[in-house]
């Protein structure tokens, strides 16, 4: 099975989880079911991968953790990717001034670690809404991108069927979506599948700290957080959260390596 | 070291010295955007007169391009502002928690070459063999696995669990103070072993990848089959020739390693309890220290460019190609 | 006496996506001491295949016949071990390859380079051995030999790192020199330069030298005797003189005809009709027939082997059994 195949497959089955979570849940994520009873219970029938310290179904968690953080993900790579085909466009485009603005730009935001801008931002805004992280997230995630983008611009910019276009007054907008983008598409693809499984590490650990998805919605990140006091009494939720992201993580970066392999094969 | 790595120094600090100053625009700009009065923040209750003064001394009376001129100054003089929480000078606050970072980040890029470049270079020894694509599936998950989780199933299996390493801290708070100077590095040692190892296993993934097919392609380069056909010894063919050029994609690796080692590193310092720059950071937000974390975030930014002028100019000693400009 | 250097029935072959690849079919030659053998043909024939095999350099994927014999100086090179093959690449046999820029290391200087083979080979100090590396550069005519040494091979032009190379492979003084296209990616006028280079060296030196390129000029300027390949086979072998006086094969007529030539009035230079086909699907009969003006329908039908055309010369074309070539 190609990496490519298995990528897809990988992927496929963690959306169609993500979007069926409603279903597929047996309880409501935020549900304390039974507080004396069914705290800390181990794997069971009626709760399989048992519930955590606030007697929340575990299992039900996880599915709904799944939805949220790919959606997450999903929309800040969307995002970053929108933002860093436009400014890589528009830099490589103008050229000039506005080319090392925007490119100094990319490289300060290159500069500051992700996770900082996450704290920074917190530290100033108090409300912690899920379309905050995907906005902090998508927004300090373009910066590859716009370096792809722009430098495949630069390089149509010299070629000659591109100074002809120009010369005959198509204008920049058609040029760029029919000689720049498609050839574009290739390695932003690529880059955008690996980057919604580091965007998934990034938010994890934002909840994990307590910053990210705020309770009781569910993230993998805060089911860990939670279930790292009870790690060695139930270490179920820990792990079982844990397990869930290297699965997307990493079916994410196979998907990926297949997408390269498949769509640039000068770089296998 | 000659006149033209000193022109390339400066030259490189003078880019720094821009890009800190960008990040520190978009810190303002971020201060100026973010909803409410900076002060009321402040948890702590204090009077209206010493409110007025905080307000004066800030300067948040002033216009907006005036605050921006003062923020700059203050910065370039190394003054990142006072601390809400601990009513001192952020970088005072900071100053011993960076050592401790600093410590960590280094701990953890040894640890990621060490054993990334080992793994990578025996993959490619014996390339398409099974050993090749097992240690290529544990590379590409130990990259897939979030860096605290890691940290928290090493701090239960070896610190907990068999209780051979310590799980808290940089030092052991009752035992450190009576220790020799040499028990004292070797308890500092035995500390900094689970957060480095954690910090620099998943690191090591993708270097182990990278360095594997850097190492491939080398081989299959025509001044690899020159040495060959010179009647190197294999071990000179491999090491003096194919490995000295790979490893040159892999030290430009490094230097981009630092944004993401040093994002780990807050993750990691609030696992093992570990007094960096990034824990005191977390800790803050809970807080609401503005000051401290926005100028934590600068100095991370700092730490980012030095560290990866040091590596290019570690490319610019290993590859004299690189010298000409 | 005894050649330097004798390959017999060389047959290699290559996995390649659609099928397998025969790059070398029975090839033999022999090549005496102090002697210059040019291997000619076009890209395709399978001349660098073995060139490679003789120090044996093809890549891994590489299968070389059990039958092939390449004996040097008494020895089967394709039985050697590792260590034994070591001691006679360098030392006793060496090649110099066509792309001077990718062939040496870019992060060492030409001095490490040249020392280290004599270090790999003979039991010096690092400073004899730099010493004997800056007296081979000057041998091979680069001004400034101590400069040089410490210089790095992107510092040099390509004439120069080709004279690197030539000093590189020369230094532990071996018997005989592969030089697979050593002007083919120079300048024309460095070009000749490296040629007369090469001569000359081989005369001081009193070792052979074995030349492959495409170009039968090369050739003809510095050749004894020259082999001609086509279709991964030997399809002439002569004295330089008198192949080029009268050619005994199509091809090798071919080839002169397609030559530019300037001493006389400029006329359209006929190229060989048709292609070199894949190697993965060589013509039945002779390889060449296809292409061939004279082929007739024996041609077809039986591959020619290499038949005597006189003293010292051989041709696998049915010409030289049949000169009337079927149309009697």
């Amino acid at each position: 099975m190609t990496r490519l195949r298995m990528g897809l497959l990988l992927v496929g089955a963690l959306v169609a989880i993500a979007l069926l979570a409603p279903l597929l849940a047996p309880y409501p994520p935020a549900a304390q079911l039974d507080l004396e009873a069914l705290r800390g219970v181990a794997p069971s029938w009626a709760h399989p991968l048992g519930t955590d310290v606030y007697s929340r179904d575990l299992f039900s968690r996880l599915l709904y953790g799944a939805r949220i953080s790919l959606t997450i993900a999903l929309l800040a790579v969307t995002l970053s990717v929108g933002v860093g085909t436009l400014v890589g466009l528009g830099a490589g485009y103008a050229g000039g001034v506005v080319d090392t603005l925007l490119m100094r730009t990319v490289d300060a935001g290159l500069a500051v670690p992700k996770i900082f801008v996450a704290l920074v931002v917190l530290a100033l805004w108090e409300n912690v809404t899920i379309g905050a992280i995907v906005a902090i997230l998508g927004l300090t995630g373009w910066f590859g991108v716009s370096r792809i983008v722009r430098a495949e611009v630069m390089s149509a910019k010299s070629r000659e069927y591109v100074q002809a276009a120009r010369v005959l007054g198509a204008p920049p907008w058609r040029i760029l979506a029919r000689h720049i983008l498609p050839n574009v598409a290739a390695p932003v693809i690529v880059t955008a599948a690996l980057g919604v499984g580091q965007v998934v590490l990034v938010e994890a650990g934002l909840s994990y700290l307590g910053i990210g998805v705020p309770q009781p919605t569910p993230s993998w990140g805060n089911i860990i957080a939670d279930g790292q006091s009870v790690l060695l009494a139930a270490p179920w939720i820990a792990t079982s959260a844990g397990v869930a992201i290297i699965v997307t993580v990493l079916a994410f970066s196979i998907l990926g390596d297949g997408l390269r392999e498949h769509l640039d094969p000068r770089h296998p | 070291m000659g006149a033209g790595t000193l022109a390339f120094v400066a030259r490189r600090l003078g880019q720094g010295a821009v890009v800190v100053f960008a990040v520190a625009t978009l810190v303002f700009v971020l201060l100026q955007a973010a909803p409410g009065d900076p002060l009321s923040i402040v948890e702590e209750r204090i009077s209206p007169e010493a409110l007025e003064r905080l307000r004066r001394n800030f300067g948040l009376d002033r216009p907006v391009s005036e605050q921006y001129v003062r923020y700059i100054t203050s910065l370039a003089r190394g003054d990142l502002g006072v601390s809400l929480t601990q009513h001192r000078p952020v970088l005072d606050a900071l100053a011993g928690a960076i050592p401790n970072t600093l410590l960590l980040a280094a701990a953890a890029l040894l640890v990621d070459f060490a054993l990334g470049l080992s793994i990578g270079i025996f993959q490619a020894t014996r390339p398409g063999t099974r050993t090749d694509a097992a240690l290529s599936a544990l590379s590409i998950t130990l990259y897939s696995t979030p860096v605290f989780w890691l940290g928290l199933l090493l701090a239960v299996v070896f610190g907990q669990g068999l209780g051979w390493f310590p799980v808290g801290g940089a030092t052991d708070p009752i035992a450190y103070a009576s220790l020799s100077p040499a028990g004292r590095v070797l308890d500092r040692l035995h500390h900094l072993v689970l957060p480095a190892l954690t910090l620099g296993l998943a690191a090591a993934g993708y270097t182990a990848r990278h360095q594997r097919s850097a190492l491939l392609e080398v081989m299959g380069q025509d001044f690899v089959r020159t040495a060959r056909a010179k009647g190197l010894r294999e071990r000179v063919v491999l090491l003096r020739h194919a490995l000295r050029n790979a490893l040159l994609p892999t030290i430009t690796l490094a230097g981009l390693a630092f944004p993401v080692l040093l994002s780990g590193s807050v993750l990691v310092e609030s696992v093992f309890s570990w007094p960096g720059m990034g824990r005191l950071a977390a800790e803050a937000i809970g807080r609401r220290d503005y000051p401290l974390v926005t100028g934590a975030a600068l100095l991370a930014a700092v730490m980012v460019v030095l560290g990866s002028l040091l590596a290019d100019l570690a490319a610019r000693a290993a590859d004299p190609r690189l010298r000409r400009a | 006496m005894t050649p330097l250097l004798e390959v017999r029935d060389l047959t290699i072959t290559f996995p390649v996506r659609d099928g397998v690849a025969l790059a070398a079919d029975g090839v033999s030659l022999a090549i005496d001491g102090g002697e210059t053998l040019a291997l000619v043909g076009e890209s395709g024939c399978g001349k660098t295949v073995t060139a490679l095999s003789l120090l044996r350099l093809l890549p891994e994927s590489a299968r070389v016949s059990p039958q092939s014999r390449i004996v040097f100086d008494g020895a089967d090179l394709l039985t050697l071990d590792a260590e034994a093959l070591r001691r006679v690449r360098g030392a006793r046999m060496a090649m110099v390859f066509q792309e001077p820029m990718t062939s040496l290391n870019p992060v060492l200087s030409i001095g490490t380079q040249l020392a280290e083979t004599v270090e790999a080979h003979e039991p010096v100090r690092r400073r004899a051995a730099l010493d004997r590396a800056a007296e081979m550069l000057a041998l091979v005519g680069l001004p400034d030999p101590r400069r040089v040494l410490r210089q790095y091979p992107h510092e040099l032009s390509g004439g120069m790192r080709q004279r690197a190379m030539i000093a590189m492979a020369l230094i532990c003084g071996p018997r005989l020199l592969i030089a697979d296209e050593p002007t083919t990616a120079l300048d024309v006028t460095v070009q000749a330069q490296i040629l007369e280079l090469l001569a000359s060296l081989r005369q001081r030196l009193g070792m052979s030298l074995l030349l492959i390129t495409h170009n039968l000029g090369v050739a003809a300027g510095i050749a004894d005797r020259v082999a001609v390949m086509y279709g991964g086979q030997i399809v002439e072998t002569a004295t330089c003189q008198a192949l080029f006086a009268a050619p005994a094969h199509p091809y090798t007529a071919g080839l002169l005809q397609a030559a530019p030539r300037l001493d006389g009035p400029a006329r359209p230079t006929p190229a060989i009709p048709g292609a070199v086909p894949p190697a993965t699907a060589w013509p039945a009969g002779c390889r060449f027939h296809p292409r061939c003006a004279r082929a007739w329908d024996k041609c077809g039908r039986e591959e020619p082997p290499l038949l005597d055309a006189g003293p010292a010369r051989a041709s696998r074309c049915w010409l030289v059994a049949d000169p009337s070539g079927g149309r009697a």
